[in-house]
C-alpha cells in the first residue's frame, strides 16, 4: 500500500504544488489547510508522514508539531518554512527533519525519501 | 565696601551668555575697593594644565598666560595659600607680569578642595595696602562660586545637548527597527507566492519537453525566481534574529569544513588555495551554521573577484584573547570609492549580487561580539580580518 503524508499549509499554491510533486513521486497526499484541521485529519488515521508549514494564522505548525508529538509520538514529521535560519532551533528538537522552503523541491524530496524509506 | 563686592560679584553669576564682560566688571569693583592699580584674574585650565587670563582692570604689565608652576599664579596653585611679592618673587621664580610693580598679592580661587585659578593684584608702590586682605579673600571665594555655578550650567547645558542627541538616536533606530520589521514581514510574504510560482513553473518545464519553442520562457521565469528567492533569503537572514546557538568550537575546523564546499569552484576558476592555519586548536563560542554562512560569503566574494584565477589565503592565529581569521584574494581589490558602501546592504558591484553576502557576514560577526576589518591593497587584493573572542 502506498504511504499517506499530510501537506500542512495556509497556501493554497504550496499545497496543490507539493500535492502534485509528492504523488508524481509515488506517494499518496492528503491536504490541510490549518493546524486545526491537520488535527482532525490525524484523528482520521491513516497518515505516515506529516509535512508541516510553522507560520500558519490560528493554531500554527509549532503547536501542531507539540500535539503530534504527544498523541503520535511515532509519527514523523518534516517542517516546512520560509526562514532559512530556523534551521538551528527545530533541527535539534521535535521535529524529524527541516526543509527550508524553496521552489526546488529536490531536498524536500530527498527528505521524504529517507523518512519514508527508512520505514518500509 | 563688602557689601559693594558681593553685589556685584553675586550678580555676575547670573549675568547670563556674557560671562566674559561680567568678570571683568567684577575686576574692576574688586581694583576701586582695594585700592590697587591692576586686577586680574587666572582661571585654571585643567585639562591643558595652565592659567589663562580670563578678566582685568586696571593697567600695566600683564601676562596672558601661565605654566603649571610659573610665576606668582604657579606659586599659589602649590602652596594653595595667599603669596605676597615685595621685591622678590617667592619660590626663586621670575614673573614678567611683575614689570613696573612695587607689590602684588595674589590669592586661590577655591571652593572646598576645588581650585578654580588666581585673583592676582598688584600695585606700583612699594609696601602693603593695609586691610584689604580680608576683602581679597572675600572677592576670591566669591569668584570660585561664580566660576564653580559657571562650569556647572556650562555641563549642564552640554548634557543637555547629548541627551537630545540620544533622543534624536532613539528616533532613528526606532524607525530602523520598524522598517526592519518591515522589511522581515514583507520577506516572508513574498517567499510563499514565490516559491509557488517556482514549483509550478519547474513542473511546466517539464510539462511541455525539451523540444518546446516554450522552454526558454520557462527556463527565464526559473532563473528569475531563484534570483528573488536568494534576495529573500538574504533579506530573512540579514533581517531575521536567528536565535542563535552557539557552542565551544574550533575555528579551525569550521573554517575547513567551509572550504570543502569550494573544491570545484576553485578548480573552474583556476584559484589556487593556500592554508595556513593555526597548529593548534582555536576555541571560540560559535554558532557554527552561521559562522559557516559568514565564511561561505567571504569566500565566495574572494573567488567572484579573482575572474582570471589567482591565489585565496586563508590564515588563523591568536593574539590577545582574539582569534583572527585572515581571508585574502589577489582580485585586485576594492575601489576606493566603494569601500565605505561595502558593508551596506543591498550595495554591490556585481551583476547578479543581491548585496546582502558581506553585511550578513558583519551581522553574523557582531552576534559573535566579533568584527570584520579590511585591508584593501588597490591593484593587488584585499584581506578580510575576522575577529572573535578566544573562548576560555
Amino acid at each position: 500500500m502506498k504511504k499517506r503524508i499530510l501537506v500542512v499549509d495556509d497556501e493554497e499554491g504550496l499545497r496543490l504544488l507539493y500535492k502534485e510533486e509528492l504523488e508524481d513521486e509515488g506517494w499518496e497526499v492528503e491536504l490541510a489547510s490549518s493546524g486545526e484541521e491537520s488535527i482532525e485529519k490525524l484523528e482520521g488515521g491513516n497518515i505516515d508522514l506529516v509535512l508541516l508549514d510553522i507560520k500558519m494564522p490560528g493554531m500554527d505548525g509549532v503547536e501542531v508539531l507539540r500535539r503530534v508529538k504527544e498523541r503520535w509520538k511515532d509519527l514523523p514529521v518534516i517542517l516546512c518554512t520560509a526562514y532559512p535560519h530556523y534551521k538551528h532551533d527545530f533541527g535539534t528538537w521535535a521535529s524529524d527533519a527541516y526543509v527550508t522552503k524553496s521552489s526546488d523541491l529536490t531536498e524536500l524530496k530527498q527528505t521524504v525519501r529517507d523518512i519514508l524509506g527508512k520505514k518500509q | 565696601m563688602e557689601y559693594d563686592i558681593i553685589k556685584e560679584v553675586a550678580q555676575l553669576a547670573s549675568s547670563g551668555p556674557d560671562f566674559g564682560a561680567g568678570l571683568k566688571r567684577a575686576a574692576g569693583v574688586i581694583l576701586e575697593a582695594s585700592r590697587f592699580d591692576q586686577c586680574a584674574v587666572y582661571i585654571w585650565d585643567e585639562e591643558k594644565r595652565n592659567f589663562f587670563l580670563k578678566a582685568s582692570a586696571g593697567a600695566g604689565a600683564m601676562a596672558e598666560s601661565y605654566g603649571e608652576s610659573e610665576g606668582i599664579p604657579g606659586r599659589v596653585k602649590e602652596t594653595m595659600a595667599p603669596v605676597a611679592f615685595t621685591g622678590t618673587v617667592p619660590g626663586g621664580r621670575t614673573d614678567p607680569g611683575l614689570a613696573g610693580f612695587g607689590y602684588a598679592y595674589a590669592l586661590p580661587m577655591n571652593l572646598q578642595g576645588s581650585f578654580y585659578g588666581v585673583l592676582y593684584l598688584k600695585s606700583k608702590e612699594a609696601g602693603k595696602k593695609p586691610g584689604f586682605k580680608r576683602d581679597a579673600e572675600l572677592a576670591a571665594l566669591l569668584l570660585a562660586l561664580v566660576i564653580r555655578s559657571r562650569n556647572a550650567e556650562v555641563r549642564y547645558s552640554e548634557a543637555l545637548a547629548r541627551l537630545g542627541e540620544a533622543q534624536e538616536w532613539i528616533e532613528r533606530t526606532e524607525k530602523l527597527m520598524a522598517l526592519v520589521d518591515m522589511t522581515s514581514s514583507l520577506a516572508h510574504e513574498i517567499k510563499n507566492p514565490l516559491v509557488s510560482i517556482g514549483g509550478h513553473a519547474a513542473k511546466l518545464k517539464r510539462h511541455i519537453g525539451t523540444g518546446s519553442d516554450a522552454l526558454p520562457y520557462v527556463e527565464q521565469m526559473l532563473h528569475e525566481v531563484k534570483r528573488v528567492e536568494r534576495l529573500i533569503d538574504g533579506i530573512m537572514r540579514f533581517f531575521g534574529d536567528s536565535g542563535s546557538d552557539r557552542r565551544p568550537d574550533d575555528i579551525n575546523e569550521i573554517l575547513k569544513s567551509a572550504v570543502k564546499f569550494f573544491d570545484d569552484d576553485f578548480r573552474a576558476g583556476n584559484i589556487k588555495l593556500v592554508m595556513d592555519l593555526y597548529h593548534g586548536r582555536l576555541p571560540v563560542n560559535a554558532d557554527r551554521e552561521q559562522l559557516t554562512i559568514a565564511f561561505d560569503n567571504l569566500i565566495a566574494n574572494a573567488i567572484q573577484s579573482m575572474k582570471n584565477g589567482g591565489t585565496l589565503t586563508l590564515t588563523t592565529g591568536v593574539s590577545a584573547g582574539s582569534v583572527s581569521v585572515r581571508v585574502s584574494d589577489s582580485g585586485g581589490g576594492i575601489d576606493p570609492a566603494n569601500i565605505g558602501n561595502i558593508f551596506n546592504p543591498f550595495f554591490t558591484t556585481k551583476k547578479n549580487g543581491t548585496g546582502l553576502g558581506l553585511p550578513i557576514a558583519n551581522s553574523i560577526m557582531h552576534r559573535h561580539s566579533g568584527v570584520i576589518e579590511v585591508e584593501n591593497e588597490e591593484g593587488v587584493g584585499v584581506t578580510f580580518v575576522l575577529k572573535l573572542p578566544l573562548a576560555g
